[in-house]
């Protein structure tokens, strides 16, 4: 599904350059849940960025479902970013103006779902996190758990075939982070979607099937989890 | 998606409330400022064009050495006719109330009035003022016809059923009756000329003035209606030719042709029929109220972009949902879409209930209706693509370029976006607030000036009397002796003209060796400088003798520039002969010193006076400022007992004279508004920028605050960014507004100088203003508790 081949990302000072990433090659199969490990700084965040075109490598080559995305179109790019991938973010990062049920809803707008259809998905997915009652609220009226379940309910509205969450959990109490870490699993396990999380506990982490560890811009242990 | 848009965007207004507020009060007034102001130019530029034939018409000026005249002698239509198959129909007016005013009277009721004309019978068929009733082709055929608008219709009679009926019309001392034939609509607001009464102009076929064939003085506002396969042009050549073959080398005199539609606002000429348009006013009002909205789409641009990293976030948030840049630049678009159509709804609503208010401070009388008037949909249709156009593009490009990677990590906040576009945006406005308020300080003196300059000669307390009348003349004398018995009155003269209203365009003798030199003259009687309190120079005055008739002489009183023009010191003028249009002869008996009787703008010109009781049309009556009122009524009895014939009308030579200047006023109230509110919309938009900033700074205080810093200095530090930029503001602006008004000041003859003390009273406004708006920001920021502000991060 993913295949990454030599990816350098950098940024050029004046007399140097700082790699972010470098010779990254990695290949994620459809149905596999990774978790992304490493210390502050190592390139996690922007690896995960690269993954989800919202962001360019400086060189290398990057397949997705063997489409060569380094040759894509910003247009194009955006179609593949829109109908196959799904973001969860650390901060929530809801918009602070719409409803509940509007940022779930907003996806489907970019896609340009009919209004009939929208209102269907955006009821089962509602339903689905037992929030119906909670769907006319804001976000600043919600518990951090409940806005990141309504982050990951928005990433999951438009039934991608691939999830970025960037340390999910970052933000919760371990309750909550299980909460969410148990629905990331049994979408991979029951739905195939395919995850790639950006962590730093082993507890969540333990929660995938693989384990990337990064470090200074460069892939040091990419295994299997050990269960 | 476009629910979605406008949801976001009526929630972002409700949610931030200030910054809604300062955006749309700032937007509405501006787009209701330029409204007015596009309304009002219509109005200007529409000026006859109701007319069918208005491109067709074209009105006859008469160019001699030193004046153009609108007004011409009565043979010049005809002539043309005759010489020339260049045009069709020709029409003469002639005003009579520009020297006296008209009285009508119906049964017991007197009426003065002031808009009578007369005019050929082919005033209908030129003009395509409506009529009501009677027969456009008859109405003014025979003599001693007259048409009526319908308001006087209505004001006189109580109907419009009038035709028939006869009114009496006293038009200098000579009452006539006049039938009414016909009943015309009101005159409309953007018509070059107006009445209230079309008199036949053959009711004076008598008068020697009026006449086909032979030369007399110019009376006349002539109207030709040219041939549709004619021009202007050729009318033109045509007439220069017959002129220069015709008449005699010593012609003295041109015509031009001023074509009906520019006559409004391009005449330039002397004695026109009435106050005339300016088009450099009306351009230059168009581009204030332009630069008042430019304010408004700033403090738009400023703030937007000012809060373009909360902004951001969502930009990143929706891009990473799968938006593209166009459909965020769409989105932003119509938020300000939303935000200008909010504020044109309330500068809709402003206009309609500021337009007579502002119309009237700007002294016109425009009807308008807003709402059903298509052209202002148009307009507003313009307005709201101008505004969003200008304000919208760029926050919607900067924040729709944003990449996502970065906004989301909260990047932004360390860039400082748009920072110096943000400044420059400031100071511009500082700019145009400085230079409005200099141009208003610099008017405001300047008619100040003006209106309580020393004019040489005393025109407070002074009440003029109509006295032109044949059945007063035999009066006058008794009239005036009359008034001079009563508590109160000081004095009074009879004057054949007043200051501030026109004296004729006289020509003196040819004086040998001299040239010959156009001077202004009037009669006036023995009590002339007594009553106005003018300083005689050398010689004796008028005569005090009251048996003393003109016929036996002429006696001349000379100002000090007519005197010195003919190369005479004031003492060796005495006792020469002068005489004026060739037919009174007499000899100078004074010389007084120059006093201006016609508008500052102009250098006091030539003026010679001398003594003729038949010429005694104004009685002027220096009244005792203590107790006016009584005094009034005190002359109102004494008038119906002599005159009881007429309404009794009065004016104050002081209003009379401030009238010159109206002009000037107008521009000076309507200047003031656009400066008080170009100053208000700017701190709107100062308060609204330095919350935002300092909110962005909010950590750096409180790291000050932690390391020692004072709160006066932060308070400093926070205010001088400010300053600085209100500084430029006044560095640009004043050079500007000094060079500006310098220009405007050249209409006047008489001037102040533009002082230093402006300008600094100027600074020091701007500064105080900037300091209120920005410092209680400031003070607020410094005296938060830097646990607050740091903890947050």
């Amino acid at each position: 599904m993913i295949k990454l081949r030599d990816i350098d990302r950098y940024i050029d000072k004046k007399l140097q350059r700082n790699f972010i990433l470098k010779g990254i090659d990695l290949d994620i199969e459809e149905g596999d849940f990774a978790s992304i490990m490493g210390p502050s700084g190592a390139g996690k965040s922007t690896l995960l960025n690269i993954i989800g075109f919202l962001d360019d490598a400086d060189e290398g080559e990057y397949y997705f479902f063997d489409e060569p995305v380094h040759n894509l179109s910003e247009k194009q790019k955006s179609e593949y970013h829109k109908s196959y991938i799904g973001f969860v973010f650390q901060a929530y990062h809801l918009i602070d103006e719409l409803t509940v049920y509007e940022n779930i809803e907003m996806p489907l707008l970019y896609r340009k779902v009919k209004g009939a259809q929208r209102k269907s998905m955006v009821a089962d997915i509602l339903d689905r996190f037992s929030m119906v009652a909670k769907k006319d609220l804001f976000p600043n009226q919600l518990s951090g758990g409940q806005q990141q379940l309504v982050g990951v309910a928005r990433a999951l509205i438009g039934s991608p075939k691939l999830i970025l969450a960037d340390e999910p959990t970052g933000n919760l109490h371990s309750d909550q982070s299980r909460e969410i870490m148990e629905i990331f699993q049994r979408l991979n396990e029951e739905d195939g979607v395919t995850i790639i999380q950006v962590t730093h506990s082993d507890e969540m982490a333990s929660y995938g099937k693989r384990i990337i560890n990064l470090q200074d811009g460069a892939i040091t242990k990419n295994n299997p989890c050990e269960k | 998606m476009l629910k979605n848009y406008i949801k976001i965007a009526l929630r972002n207004l409700k949610k931030h409330k200030g910054y809604s507020f300062i955006n749309i009060s700032g937007l509405s007034i501006g787009i209701g400022l330029c409204l007015l102001i596009l309304i009002f130019v219509k109005h200007q530029l529409s000026y006859d064009g109701f007319h069918e034939n208005a491109d067709r018409i074209v009105r006859v000026e008469l160019i001699t050495e030193d004046r153009k005249s609108a007004v011409t002698p009565s043979m010049i239509a005809p002539t043309i006719n005759s010489v020339t198959s260049d045009i069709e129909r020709w029409i003469r007016l002639y005003d009579p109330t520009r020297y006296n005013p008209v009285i009508i009277s119906i049964e017991n009721k007197k009426f003065q009035e002031e808009s009578f004309l007369y005019a050929d019978s082919s005033f209908f068929d030129i003009f395509s003022f409506q009529l009501i009733a009677g027969n456009s082709k008859t109405a003014l055929i025979n003599p001693r016809s007259i048409v009526l608008t319908e308001s006087k219709a209505i004001q006189l009679f109580g109907s419009l059923d009038v035709i028939g009926k006869t009114i009496n019309a006293r038009i200098f001392s000579q009452a006539i009756d006049f039938n009414i034939t016909g009943v015309v609509q009101n005159t409309p607001s953007n018509s070059h000329f107006s009445f209230d009464y079309l008199a036949s102009l053959n009711t004076r076929s008598n008068w020697s003035q009026l006449s086909d064939t032979e030369l007399q003085s110019a009376n006349f506002f002539t109207y030709l209606l040219l041939n549709p396969k004619s021009s202007k042009e050729m009318l033109q050549a045509r007439v220069n030719e017959f002129l220069d073959t015709n008449l005699p080398e010593e012609r003295d005199f041109t015509l031009s042709f001023t074509p009906l539609k520019d006559i409004y606002l391009q005449s330039d000429s002397d004695s026109d029929v009435a106050v005339m348009g300016n088009i450099q006013q009306v351009y230059g009002f168009s581009l204030l109220a332009f630069l008042i909205l430019i304010i408004g789409i700033i403090n738009y641009i400023n703030l937007a972009t000012a809060r373009s990293a909360r902004r951001g976030a969502e930009v990143g948030i929706r891009k990473a949902l799968g938006a593209v840049k166009s459909q965020l630049v769409k989105q932003f678009y119509g938020e300000s879409i939303i935000l200008t159509l909010i504020s044109i709804a309330i500068a809709v609503i402003l206009v309609e209930v500021c337009k007579d208010a502002f119309f009237n401070l700007m002294g016109q009388n425009i009807e308008f209706n807003i709402l059903t008037d298509l052209n202002v949909m148009y307009l507003l249709i313009g307005i709201t693509l101008v505004t969003t156009l200008f304000a919208g593009s760029y926050p919607a490009l900067l924040l729709s370029s944003y990449n996502p990677v970065q906004v989301l990590k909260g990047l932004l906040n360390k860039k400082s976006s748009g920072d110096f576009l943000r400044k420059g945006l400031v100071a511009f406005q500082f700019t145009i607030s400085t230079f409005l308020i200099i141009g208003t300080a610099v008017i405001y003196m300047q008619t100040d000036f003006v209106l309580n300059k020393s004019l040489g000669f005393d025109k407070e307390e002074v009440i003029v009397l109509p006295t032109n009348d044949r059945d007063l003349n035999p009066k006058r004398e008794l009239l005036k002796s009359e008034i001079l018995r009563q508590p109160g009155v000081i004095n009074a003269t009879y004057m054949s003209n007043i200051p501030g209203k026109v004296f004729g365009g006289y020509q003196s003798e040819h004086m040998p060796g001299t040239q010959r030199i156009l001077i202004n003259a009037g009669a006036a009687d023995r009590d002339l400088i007594n009553t106005l309190n003018i300083d005689l120079i050398s010689g004796n005055g008028f005569p005090s003798n009251p048996n003393y008739s003109y016929e036996q002489g002429y006696v001349y009183l000379l100002n000090e520039t007519l005197v010195s023009a003919y190369g005479w010191t004031p003492k060796e003028a005495i006792g020469k002969k002068f005489n004026v249009l060739g037919n009174r002869e007499g000899e100078i008996v004074g010389v007084i010193k120059d006093f201006n009787f016609a508008s500052l703008k102009e250098q006091v010109e030539p003026l010679a006076l001398f003594m003729n009781k038949n010429m005694h049309n104004h009685l002027l009556v220096k009244v005792n400022p203590s107790n006016i009122q009584g005094t009034l009524n005190a002359l109102e009895n004494v008038w119906e007992e002599i005159a009881p014939h007429r309404p009794f009308e009065f004016l104050f030579m002081d209003q009379q004279l401030d009238a010159l200047y109206k002009s000037e006023i107008e521009t000076r109230n309507l200047l003031s508004l656009f400066s008080g509110l170009a100053i208000f919309i700017a701190c709107l938009g100062l308060v609204g920028l330095s919350s935002f900033l300092i909110e962005k700074r909010a950590k750096e205080i409180g790291i000050r605050k932690v390391l020692g810093a004072s709160v006066a200095s932060i308070v400093a530090l926070l205010s001088s960014d400010f300053l600085k930029l209100v500084g430029i503001g006044f560095v640009i602006g004043s050079p500007l507004a000094w060079y500006v008004m310098n220009e405007w000041l050249q209409n006047f003859a008489y001037q102040i100088n533009i002082g230093v003390a402006v300008f600094i009273y100027t600074a020091l406004l701007a500064l105080i203003a900037t300091l209120m708006t920005v410092s209680w920001q400031s003070v607020k920021a410094a005296l938060t508790n830097p646990v607050d502000s740091l903890k947050s991060e």
